[in-house]
C-alpha cells in the first residue's frame, strides 16, 4: 500500500491553544506532596538531634542549590532558580547520611549524587537514577572505611504509615512496588522470624525509609504494573541478601536499591517485549482471518468487498 | 452484543454540560471549505472571490484524487479565499444566499461497492472517512481491514450521540450497511453501555458497548481493544452523523450538509444540543449565545485540547465557550484564566509544536498515567518512546492505532507538561517517511 505523504494542513485562522483546563498535578505541587509526606520522619529527626541534623540538612540543601545554580548558568534554560524537589532530595540526604560523616564527605556525596544522578543528564526525569541513591552509594563506596554507617535518626516505623498511604492513594507511588517490597519481606523472614526480632529500630527504620521514599521513586523505577511490582520484590531479595552478607543494613538497602533501579530498565524492556509479541500475535490472527473470509467466499464464488478491482461484489 | 467494560479514565464533571435535545440553531450566513488536516491536496481550477456558487457544486479539482471532488456546502457568493504561508489553497469562504437555488444532483442508488466508493467520492462524502494509521482520508483505492463507527463520546460536555441517532435511525441502518460494503472485515459500531442500536442484518456488523469514563468513546481506544490495525491493514473511522449523512444520501440521493454540535459551557446562555450545519462561521453560530462576548474565546473540539476556530472543522461536535470558567467540587482540575493558560508551561510547548520543535521537559512516570489511560499498552512505556524519539519502539508498541487526540489526556494530567500528542504526530510523521 502506498503510503498518502503526510502534509500538515493547518486551516488558516485556526490558532492552536492550549486547553483551558489545567491539571492541578503541576510538579511542584507534586513535590510539595512529597515534602509533606516527609515531614513525620523529619519531625522525628529533629527531635532526636535538632542541633546536627538541621545543620546537616541545611548544608545539604545550600549544596543541592549551589549546583542547580551552577546548571542553570552553565545550560540556560535548565529549570527554576529554586525547585522544592530540591529539598525533598535534601532532606532525604540529611535523613540518610551517617552520623560521623564530616563536612568534606558530605560535599562528595551530596555533589555526586546531584551531578551524576540528576543534572548531567538534564534533570529530573531524565535519568534514571535517584540521585540521593546514586550520591549514598558512591559514599558508602569510597567512605566505608571511615563511616559508621549509622544514620543521624531513627524513624519508627508507624510514623511512616500514613505517608505511605498518602502517596499510594494520590498514586504518586506505585502500590505495586510497595507489595513487591512486603512480599519479598514477608517471604524471606518467614525462613528466620527470629532474625527480624533482632533488628534494632536503626536497622528497620533504615529499610523502611529506603523503601517508601527511594525505591517507589517512579522516576527511577518500573513503569508497567508487572515491572513496578518486579522492581520492589528484586529490591526485597537484594536487600534481604546484602544482609546475610554482612553488609549492615544502611549499605544493605542503599546497594539494593541502587542495584534494583538500574535493573528496572531491564524489567520494562522484558515486559514491553512480551505486550509487543502479543500484539503481533493477535496482529497475525486478524490477518489469517481476513484470508480465511476471502477464501470462503472465493470458494462460494462470490467476492466479499471492496476495492476497486473487485466490480462486481455482492451487496 | 459484545460489551467493554474500561475501568481507567478520567471522569471531568465541568459546569455548563448541554441539555441532550435537539434544537435548532440560529441561522448561518456564512459557511467555509477548510482543508482536511493530514492529505495531500493539490487544487486547481478553484474558484475565484466573488463567484457564485450552488450547494452542492464542486469548488476545486483536486490533481492527485480528482475522483474525490470537494463541494461547496451551501449557495452563495465566494467572499473570500484563504491561502497559509506556501501559497496552498486552505479555506474557501461563501456567503450564503437562500435565494439561490441549490445544485439538484439526484445521485442514483448503488448496487456494488465500487458504485458506493464512486458515489461517496463524487458526493465529498469520502472525505469524512479517515484512516489510521496515520489518521488521513483515505486514499482513493484503499480498502480497510475494518471499519469503526464511532455513535458515543465520553469527551466532556460533548452531544450524546444516541440522541441524534434516535432522531434519524433510518437514515443510519442504512449508512452502516452501505459501509460494510467497504470492506470485507468486521464494521463496528461502538456505542455507550446504556444506548442500544437494533443489531443488524449484516452479519460483518458488530454492535459493541463500551462501558466506562472517557477515553472510552475515542476512536482510538475503539480500535485498540478490537481490531489493531498496521501499515499493510489500515482501518477506518467515521462519526455516526457522517454515517447517517451517507444514509440519506443512499435513501433519497440528496446531499445532507446538516449536523448537530454541543454548544456547551459555562459562558453559554443554553448548553444545548444545536442543528447547525458543516463550515458554519463561528460568529454567526454564537450570535446571542453567549452571556460574556468580550471576554471569551470559544474552542471547538475537546476541552482538552479544542483550537480557536472561525469556521467549524468537518471533524467539529462541541463548541465549548467557558470564559472564566468554573469548576465544580471534587474534580481533580483547576482553572486558569485564559491569559493564565497561554503563559504556561503546556501552551508554550503547544506552540512549539506548531513549528515542529518540540520541548519535552523531562519525564514523568507517576502510576498515574495507567489510570487515565485506556491504551491497549501501559501508557508510561509508550510515552517514553516518543519522548525520546525511540520511533521504530512506537511502532511496536501500537502507536499506529492512535491519532493525537488519544493522547491528551496524557498532556493534560502531565506534571510537567509535555505535549504528547504533537510528540506523536512528530513520530508518524517520521515513519511516514516524510519529515
Amino acid at each position: 500500500m502506498n503510503l498518502p505523504e503526510w502534509r500538515p494542513g493547518h486551516t488558516s485562522g485556526n490558532t492552536p491553544v492550549t486547553s483551558p483546563l489545567t491539571s492541578v498535578w503541576q510538579a511542584e505541587r507534586i513535590a510539595l506532596l512529597w515534602l509533606l509526606a516527609l515531614a513525620p520522619a523529619v519531625g522525628f529527626a529533629i527531635w532526636q538531634e535538632p542541633a546536627g541534623w538541621l545543620r546537616t540538612a541545611f548544608l545539604v540543601a545550600l549544596l543541592l542549590q549551589a549546583w542547580q545554580l551552577l546548571f542553570r548558568l552553565m545550560l540556560p534554560p535548565a529549570g527554576a532558580l529554586f525547585s522544592i524537589q530540591d529539598l525533598v532530595h535534601a532532606l532525604l540526604f540529611a535523613l540518610l547520611l551517617p552520623v560521623d560523616f564530616g563536612i568534606r564527605e558530605i560535599v562528595f556525596t551530596v555533589s555526586f549524587g546531584s551531578v551524576f544522578g540528576d543534572r548531567l543528564f538534564g534533570g529530573r526525569g531524565f535519568s534514571f537514577l535517584n540521585p540521593v541513591v546514586t550520591g549514598m552509594g558512591f559514599a558508602l563506596f569510597t567512605f566505608s572505611s571511615t563511616s559508621s554507617d549509622i544514620p543521624l535518626s531513627a524513624v519508627p516505623i508507624a510514623a511512616l504509615l500514613i505517608p505511605a498511604i498518602v502517596l499510594t492513594s494520590v498514586e504518586l507511588i506505585s502500590i505495586r512496588t510497595l507489595l513487591g517490597i512486603l512480599a519479598s519481606a514477608v517471604f524471606l523472614l518467614a525462613g528466620s522470624p527470629g532474625e527480624a526480632a533482632s533488628w534494632q529500630l536503626e536497622q528497620s527504620s533504615t529499610l523502611a525509609l529506603v523503601a517508601l521514599y527511594l525505591v517507589t521513586d517512579p522516576a527511577a523505577g518500573g513503569s508497567t504494573d508487572a515491572s513496578r511490582f518486579a522492581h520492589g520484590l528484586l529490591f526485597g531479595v537484594l536487600a534481604m541478601v546484602l544482609l546475610h552478607a554482612d553488609q549492615d543494613v544502611l549499605a544493605a538497602a542503599i546497594n539494593a536499591a541502587l542495584l534494583a533501579s538500574l535493573s528496572a530498565p531491564l524489567l520494562d524492556h522484558l515486559v514491553v517485549q512480551m505486550l509487543a509479541y502479543r500484539r503481533g500475535q493477535r496482529l497475525l490472527l486478524q490477518r489469517r482471518a481476513v484470508v480465511d473470509a476471502v477464501m470462503a467466499a472465493g470458494k462460494e464464488g462470490r467476492s466479499p468487498a471492496a476495492g476497486p478491482e473487485r466490480d462486481q461484489a455482492d451487496v | 452484543m459484545k460489551t467493554v467494560t474500561l475501568k481507567r479514565g478520567l471522569a471531568l464533571a465541568l459546569d455548563g454540560a448541554p441539555e441532550q435535545t435537539l434544537h435548532d440553531g440560529p441561522p448561518i450566513r456564512h459557511v467555509a471549505w477548510q482543508r482536511p488536516a493530514n492529505t495531500l491536496l493539490q487544487p486547481e481550477e478553484a474558484v475565484t472571490e466573488g463567484q457564485p456558487v450552488r450547494m452542492g457544486e464542486g469548488l476545486f479539482r483536486d490533481r492527485h484524487a480528482p475522483q474525490v471532488r470537494h463541494l461547496a456546502p451551501a449557495s452563495g457568493i465566494v467572499s473570500r479565499i484563504e491561502r497559509d504561508s506556501r501559497q496552498q489553497l486552505t479555506a474557501i469562504e461563501i456567503r450564503c444566499d437562500a435565494s439561490m437555488a441549490c445544485r439538484v444532483e439526484r445521485f442514483a442508488p448503488v448496487d456494488n461497492a465500487h458504485q458506493l466508493r464512486d458515489l461517496l467520492q463524487r458526493s465529498g462524502l469520502w472525505t469524512h472517512l479517515r484512516q489510521r494509521p496515520f489518521e488521513t482520508t483515505p486514499p482513493p483505492d484503499a480498502t480497510p481491514a475494518a471499519i469503526f463507527i464511532t455513535a458515543m463520546d465520553t469527551r466532556p460536555l460533548a452531544a450524546d450521540p444516541a440522541v441524534i441517532i434516535a432522531a434519524r435511525a433510518t437514515e443510519f441502518g442504512i449508512g452502516v450497511d452501505a459501509l460494510a460494503m467497504l470492506t470485507a472485515g468486521p464494521v463496528y459500531v461502538c456505542q455507550e453501555k446504556a444506548s442500544r442500536l437494533p443489531d443488524r442484518q449484516c452479519k460483518r456488523v458488530q454492535v459493541v458497548a463500551f462501558s466506562g469514563t472517557h477515553p472510552a468513546g475515542l476512536a482510538g481506544v475503539h480500535i485498540q481493544q478490537l481490531y489493531p490495525c498496521d501499515r499493510e491493514h489500515p482501518v477506518w473511522h467515521i462519526d455516526c452523523q457522517d454515517v447517517i449523512a451517507i444514509g440519506t444520501l443512499l435513501q433519497s440521493g440528496t446531499l445532507d450538509f446538516g449536523r448537530v454540535i454541543a454548544l456547551a459551557g459555562s459562558n453559554v446562555r443554553q448548553p444545548r444540543l444545536l442543528k447547525t450545519r458543516l463550515g458554519a462561521r463561528l460568529d454567526d453560530l454564537l450570535a446571542g449565545q453567549l452571556r460574556d462576548t468580550k471576554n471569551t474565546d470559544p474552542i471547538c473540539g475537546s476541552v482538552f485540547a479544542g483550537k480557536h476556530r472561525r469556521w467549524l472543522d468537518r471533524f467539529d461536535r462541541q463548541v465549548v465557550s467557558s470564559g472564566m470558567l468554573s469548576m465544580r467540587s471534587g474534580t481533580a482540575v483547576s482553572f486558569m484564566s485564559k491569559s493564565g493558560a497561554k503563559s504556561g508551561t503546556r501552551s508554550g510547548t503547544r506552540s512549539g509544536a506548531e513549528s515542529g520543535d518540540i520541548q519535552l521537559n523531562g519525564f514523568a512516570a507517576e502510576p498515574r498515567f495507567d489510570r487515565i489511560s485506556a491504551l491497549s499498552m501501559p501508557a508510561v512505556p509508550l510515552l517514553r518512546t516518543l519522548a525520546r524519539l525511540d520511533f521504530a519502539a512506537a511502532e511496536s508498541m501500537g502507536c499506529l492505532d492512535l491519532a493525537a487526540e488519544d493522547l491528551e489526556l496524557h498532556a493534560f494530567v502531565c506534571p510537567v507538561g509535555n505535549d504528547y500528542p504533537a510528540a506523536l504526530t512528530r513520530c508518524h510523521r517520521q515513519l511516514t517517511g516524510h519529515p
